[in-house]
């Protein structure tokens, strides 16, 4: 580099880390070297330098950051923390040095494939080159003989890094176009618990809280979180709020130790399950040292119990057994009929039954119990993936809404998610098998109704897909006994992450899978790509023009800033071209289905997109934000208020209560917005010509400007309530504080097999580690999936560092290396290992039980045996 | 305090390959000036301001790989709490480099 640009550019660096040091209202176009902000006019600004700045979102973790990302000569050189996107203000973690080597690794995918043998499955061989047509032609002929002749044989498993749009245009696909439900997302894997509980306890889904909420919190929590790795950014924020103050405390409580509990005041190591237990034991401190916030119970709480004695999602026919279909059931209950039902969860036996310090336990209740303290739970995979992850959520729910601390700054239960659009695609759009967009449900009337009138469609057309389709996990558990005939999948790597591979992968049952056609987009080869008949290769990241959905409510789009590699090509466009082949001849009403349905976006005597990229998108988010603005739609509009007066009650005096759907407590903005905002977090409401987003919903403690729920709570809530809240979208304007019983592990440790075994994520290997694998500088600072062990169980195993290990659970055994570093410290009987290595592939080993009402596997509590190799 | 104008200067007056970012490192308030002195002897690394706990920090490095693995040293200093990007610049990175002639001819 020049002597003059190098000084340049580094100028620029340190003005941009000092802007974003001093908390200065920095935007990039305030600084020298940076290129100005994008607008919604221009794709790709130019700056001084000849390098192009597009507006983008990180491609790697669940926090959302914004990046700014810099081009020139086609080549992405330069990223830079977007200063103007709220998530991040501008700092990336240090993995965002690695943005632009995850689209240059040198195995891309850049042809269709398809496998003519199909004995060569589960092979690196077997997958040769061809056209485009070819490709699409033969999966779109076995996608249509599928759906001609049962169209139960066929599913699609999306995901939560799928950009909203691509996941909207495919539901509207699939459930509209093939009037099927058989598709679900891999956020039934790592979410699916958070929803449900938050669908049952406020009847909308997502948090009420935001990120900026750690700025201001007094106590953090941690349950089953290892944010240190799995979210950076946030806990960054999190150690900064504890260096700017030393009154904040940081609880940790986990079944292992991690790099997360380095911060906290206490580490709270809990038996595996035990913390069902531990929440319900704050919540009987609470009540019966009548330490609860009273007002907030009386003004805002209805109180329930459910069904109990879940047993355990183990066989196939759970779902449909006596059990699998009463674990629902919740019936109201009175406060003192709750309080009895905590009364058992006392300190002593609590202490007992989860080997936590007693003392530790009351400290934590203690917290909760005063009434000035912020404070700020944060939760991720332990607490959903677990046997009773619904049931988690809502003892976390419990003791924030007792103690009267949700959805205010700084303090709430705030459940991440571990993917970019977890909440934008697979929630927000309803990619699950029992969802459309918005979180409505195809098995309500109402619900079915409002999407046929944002979609055009003829009253009761969708009744065809009033039935739920299959979870992931049926699936897979089908396909493996030889039910399905059709799969497709995208954004996602299901040979790596799904639980029991030794079943799901043909190695337990040997039909299923290797006789099903197989489709898989990707960009690069996977495991899942050897199962595969057809490979579709596809843009990554910023080679297209995508939108994600954080945790917090907030929209981002990532501008198209570059060509993807060879003939590589959009998911959307594929998607399209299959749909066009599919529903060719097909009518809906006297209509060409297909136009129908992608006419406004598909030019069909051009047979291409109509207009760029661009105006794809915001053409289909036109119609997507429908759903949540019901005034751009008469019929919607109608059905929103029940004008009609069809989905009420009517009382024995004639009275008439509507069924109103409250669509606008999602209300989402107009496209550009995202772009000159840089994200917008929802409900997003239009004042005096401005577009703005809620930090705090349901929170009428201030004004909309400064993010609080100010226009939702005019629109549906009540005004004066206890913290000024008003949960608007539950039923009767109450949410429901659900008593949820411990009830243990579906295994524990015996003679045969001694350890629990715990799964998870690491900070270099993101997931099935198919992009950060490719990158040498993340890849090799954990180049293998390594077993963490207490030392003194390694010692009695005559184990040390480095030496090689079996595994074995009932389900399957792999063989790893053994690690006692400090990294992540297993307390005695339990041990650690991620799961992003295709060659360790432990989740061979992992047990295939999930929660019975999210359906959304454990992957933390198999019972293994460890021998020495 | 401000960014001192010599520190701006690039670590070398000669044309060689170098990729730039800048950092925050947020250290612990009794590790400030243990951090400080530390970081000053790292080839490649310059502070240039303090701002409370949080230092202003660049790497200068001949690629991607090494100011990564600047980038996670620096995590792993004792009193470091936390580093943070906020830009690289890696135009001069001999893949990326090779990437953009490709590109170009295309
Ligand atoms: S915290 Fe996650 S989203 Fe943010 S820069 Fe790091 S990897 Fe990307």
């Amino acid at each position: 580099m020049k002597f003059s640009r190098r000084k340049f550019v580094k100028s620029t660096a340190v003005a941009l880390a000092t802007a974003v040091a001093t908390g200065a209202a920095a935007t990039t176009s305030s600084l020298s070297g940076c290129a100005p902000k994008p607008t919604s006019e221009s794709t790709g600004t130019s700056s001084s330098d000849s390098i192009k700045t597009y507006s983008a979102v990180c491609r790697y973790c669940g926090v959302g950051c914004g990046v700014l990302v810099g081009v020139k000569d086609g080549t992405v050189v330069e990223v830079t923390g977007d200063p103007d996107n709220q998530t991040n203000k501008g700092a990336n973690c240090i993995k965002g040095m690695n943005l632009v080597k995850l689209l240059y690794g040198e195995d891309r995918l850049t042809k269709p494939l398809i496998r003519d043998d199909k004995t060569s499955k589960g092979t690196k061989n077997g997958l040769r080159e061809a056209t485009w047509e070819e490709a699409l032609d033969l999966v779109a002929e076995k996608l249509k003989a599928t759906w001609k002749t049962d169209k139960s044989r066929l599913a699609f498993w999306g995901s939560g890094q799928q950009p909203i749009i691509e996941g909207y245009a495919l539901v509207k696909f699939w459930k509209a176009g093939l009037l099927s439900n058989n598709i679900d997302p891999n956020a039934r894997l790592c979410m699916a618990s958070a929803v449900v509980a938050l669908m049952n306890t406020f009847q909308t889904d997502e948090p009420a809280n935001c990120y900026a909420d750690i700025d201001s919190a007094d106590v953090f929590v941690t349950w089953g979180a290892n944010m240190a790795e799995a979210h950076p950014v946030l806990y960054s924020r999190l150690v900064a709020r504890m260096q700017d103050n030393s009154s904040v405390k940081h609880y940790d409580l986990g079944t292992i130790t991690t790099k997360t509990s380095k911060s906290a005041n206490k580490v709270l190591i809990f038996k595996p399950g035990t913390d069902l237990a531990i929440a319900n034991y704050i919540a009987n401190y609470l009540v019966s040292n009548n330490l609860y916030d009273a007002d907030f119970v009386k003004d805002h709480l209805q109180f329930k119990a459910g069904q109990e004695n879940l047993s355990d999602a183990l066989e196939d026919g759970y779902d449909a057994s006596d059990i699998g279909q009463k674990v629902n059931d919740v019936h109201g209950i009175t406060f003192d009929e709750y309080a009895a039902m905590l009364a058992p969860y006392t300190l002593e036996y609590v202490a007992q039954l989860s080997g936590v310090e007693a003392s530790d336990l009351e400290e934590l209740a203690k917290l909760f119990a005063d009434p000035k303290l912020r404070i700020l739970s944060l939760w991720t995979m332990g607490v959903n993936q677990h046997n009773r992850g619904t049931w988690m959520n809502h003892n976390i729910y419990n003791i924030h809404l007792l103690s009267g601390k949700h959805a205010m700054p700084g303090c709430g239960a705030f459940s991440l998610t571990g993917q970019p659009t977890a909440c934008g695609t697979a929630r927000e759009v309803g990619t699950f098998s029992h969802r459309l967009p918005a979180d409505l449900v195809v098995n309500n009337a109402q619900h079915r109704r409002y999407s046929e009138a944002v979609w055009d469609l003829p009253e009761g057309y969708l009744d065809g897909i009033e039935k739920p389709g299959p979870h992931t996990v049926k699936i897979f558990r089908d396909m493996s006994s030889g039910k399905y005939d059709f799969f497709w999948s995208a954004y996602n790597n299901w040979a790596v992450s799904m639980p029991n591979l030794t079943r799901f992968l043909g190695k337990g049952d040997k039909k299923g899978l290797l006789d099903t056609f197989v489709v898989v987009n990707e960009v690069y080869p996977t495991l899942s790509c050897d199962y595969a008949d057809v490979v579709f290769p596809v843009s990554l990241w910023v080679e297209r023009e995508g939108q994600f959905g954080n945790a917090e409510r907030r929209t981002a789009i990532f501008e198209k800033a570059i060509d993807p590699p060879g003939d590589a090509m959009w998911d959307l466009w594929v998607f399209v071209q299959i749909a066009k082949r599919v529903l060719a001849g097909e009518k809906i009403s006297d209509d060409d289905a297909f136009t129908k349905l992608f006419g406004l976006i598909w030019d069909n005597a051009k047979d291409d997109f109509i207009g760029e990229q661009r105006e794809v998108c915001k053409t289909l988010w036109e119609e997507y934000r429908t759903f949540s603005n019901p005034d751009l739609n008469n019929r919607a509009n109608s059905i929103n208020k029940d004008a009609e007066e069809k989905f009420g009650t009517r009382a024995d005096d004639g009275t008439y209560t509507p069924s109103k759907l409250k669509m606008e407590a999602k209300q989402l903005a107009p496209y550009d917005e995202y772009l000159l905002n840089h994200g917008l977090s929802w409900p997003c409401r239009e004042v005096n010509g401005r577009w703005l987003g809620t930090s705090w919903r349901f929170n009428n403690g201030g004004s909309q400007e400064d993010g609080y729920d100010q226009l939702g709570v005019q629109m549906y809530g009540k005004a004066g309530l206890a913290g000024n809240i008003s949960f608007y979208k539950s039923a009767t304007s109450k949410p429901s504080v659900v008593f949820r019983p411990y009830e243990p592990p579906a295994f524990e440790p015996n003679e045969e097999y001694p350890f629990w075994f715990v799964t998870g994520r690491l900070l270099e290997q993101w997931h099935t580690g198919s992009m950060t694998r490719r990158i040498p500088e993340l890849n090799d600072a954990l180049p293998e999936a390594l077993l963490y062990m207490n030392p003194n169980d390694a010692a009695a195993l005559n184990l040390s560092e480095g030496d090689m290990a079996k595994v074995s659970s009932a389900y399957g055994s792999v063989d790893i290396k053994v690690s006692v570093t400090s990294r992540v410290q297993p307390p005695a009987g339990r041990v650690f290992a991620a799961f992003f290595a295709e060659e360790t592939l432990i989740n061979l080993v992992c047990e295939d039980v999930y929660c019975p009402l999210s359906k959304e596997p454990d992957y933390k509590k198999t019972i293994v045996k460890i021998e020495k190799r | 305090m401000n960014a001192s104008r010599d520190l701006l200067e690039p670590t070398s007056l000669a044309e060689e390959s170098v990729v730039i970012s800048s950092v925050l490192v947020e250290t612990k308030a009794a590790s400030l000036k243990d951090v400080t002195t530390y970081l000053a002897q790292m080839p490649g690394v310059q502070v240039h301001s303090t701002h409370g706990t949080c230092l202003v920090v660049t790497i200068e490095a001949p690629t991607i790989d090494a100011s990564y693995a600047i980038a996670t040293e620096l995590t792993a200093i004792d009193g470091v709490l936390n580093v943070q990007l906020v830009y690289a610049n890696f135009e001069d990175d001999p893949g990326i480099k090779a990437r953009m002639r490709a590109d170009a001819k295309n």
